[in-house]
């Protein structure tokens, strides 16, 4: 099922950032935000995460569905080592034997192996970043939001991310909305791409 | 390792050694035994008590006073934080009281305990007056300052409530539950005296400090200090060493 946005208003301070906003996102295929800065792309991801509160209007397509986030931020566990921040995601629906075969995978994938044991104030910005990503990726969902997802990997690195994440989205489709700054990074990895201005595409 | 530990404690013993020694000078310079009495006759009264059967009575009382007093703040302390982080109104309501019990001076509150329970429960009370407050306040303050970041995290991830508590809450707030006990033992020491001094229950580590000022023996004034400094110090590390067990488990 495709998500839809119906007539959002979404007021931000005084103004409205949304104002009778529609779109939908097709099912099963990355859909790329391009646009500058405060035009309202993060926020539209927190509406479809479901943290943000919005006026008036319906999201149609994400409820009850497993949603994965990748935020602009980190967001690790500090006091938890790369492996176990990717593991407290899972631990609540999969069973140990599972959880680790699948981190296992994604540290693997993210080549991460060797640096399961590190605490996030060990691990430089990229590798934080790397293991922010294993974890969504890690969690079976079915949609995906990105914020900014490559922020602060070398362009070596994001490379065999984004071959490896296509990979992924191969064997196991989900529906991806993306946000970012990076035109070149949108054309490779997204199938459509939306150029956002203060609330109009 | 081995060898800075012994360093720490002869840098330890040296210090005790000074402070005894600036000790022995003052009584010289003084010269009256009942203002400062002199180390050695303190020490030899000290030694004399814990030669008594009923010295470890008296101890054994306060410190059940002491722990009754930590114990009964600390879960109802826990219980009332939670609550209040959970829900504005009993925060708001309990504002004032913590206010109150913060700014009241500790006499006032043992004079007011006296009017409401027996001698022997006074200490107990006071103690829990005294040391709510912090439970609560640090409590409430390690849950309010939990990363909401990684709150929302936990709400897209549709994180089971147990983990929540288990993995984001606990660790973060523990750290202010540890200082929270060790400020709670420390002061629980010094309101228990105070109030078993003024609320002279029948065993009693203050009721013994007060007959020993009426008269005028005052080695047996330092005597009971430094029982009362060491066991004070003894129960702060002993939570400190526990708490650190706990984390390090």
């Amino acid at each position: 099922m495709m998500i839809q946005i119906k007539g959002l208003y979404k007021k931000y301070k005084e103004d409205y950032l949304y104002e009778d906003f529609n779109i939908d996102f097709k099912e099963h295929k990355v859909t790329g935000i391009l646009g500058p800065s405060g035009c309202g792309k993060t926020t539209l991801l927190r509406i479809l995460a479901g943290l943000e509160p919005y006026q008036k209007g319906a999201i149609i397509g994400t409820k009850n569905k497993k949603i994965a986030y990748i935020f602009q931020e980190d967001r690790l566990i500090p006091w938890m080592n790369a492996e176990d921040n990717i593991k407290f995601v899972l631990k609540s629906y999969l069973k140990e034997e599972e959880i680790k075969d699948k981190v296992e995978e994604m540290l693997a994938l993210l080549k991460l192996s060797d640096y399961k044991s590190y605490m996030p104030q060990e691990l430089s910005g990229g590798m934080k970043r790397r293991v922010a990503i294993g974890r969504a990726l890690a969690y079976d969902s079915e949609i995906l939001l990105m914020d900014e997802p490559f922020k602060g990997l070398d362009d070596s690195l994001k490379d065999e991310v984004i071959f490896a994440f296509k990979e992924m989205l191969q064997k196991k489709p989900k529906t991806v909305i993306y946000v970012t700054h990076d035109v070149e990074e949108a054309n490779r990895l997204a199938d459509y791409i939306y150029e956002w201005d203060k609330g109009r595409v | 390792m081995k060898h800075s530990m012994v360093k720490d404690r002869i840098r330890g013993i040296s210090i005790i050694g000074f402070w005894i020694m600036v000790w022995q000078i003052t009584y010289f310079g003084v010269g009256k035994e009942v203002l400062i009495p002199s180390p050695f006759h303190t020490f030899q009264k000290l030694f004399e008590m814990i030669q008594e059967k009923a010295f470890y009575v008296q101890v054994a009382y306060t410190m059940y006073r002491v722990c009754m007093g930590v114990i009964i703040s600390f879960i109802i302390g826990v219980i009332a934080a939670l609550a209040s982080y959970f829900n504005q109104l009993i925060k708001d309501i309990l504002h004032p009281l913590v206010l109150l019990f913060k700014s009241t001076p500790v006499m006032a509150v043992i004079i007011l305990a006296l009017l409401w329970v027996n001698s022997s429960e006074v200490p107990i009370l006071v103690c829990f007056l005294m040391c709510f407050p912090i439970v609560y306040t640090n409590v409430l303050t390690g849950l309010s300052s939990v990363d909401q970041s990684l709150i929302e995290m936990t709400r897209v991830y549709k994180v089971k409530r147990r983990f929540i508590i288990k993995d984001i809450y606990m660790p973060h707030v523990s750290t202010y539950i540890k200082s929270a006990l060790s400020l709670s033992v420390g002061l629980a020491w010094k309101v228990v005296i105070a109030a078993e001094v003024v609320a002279v229950p029948k065993y009693a580590m203050g009721y013994n400090l007060l007959t020993a000022k009426i008269y005028l023996e005052t080695q047996e004034v330092f005597a009971w200090v430094i029982v009362i400094v060491i066991l004070s110090s003894l129960c702060e590390n002993l939570v400190k060493k526990l708490l650190e067990g706990r984390k390090k488990a």
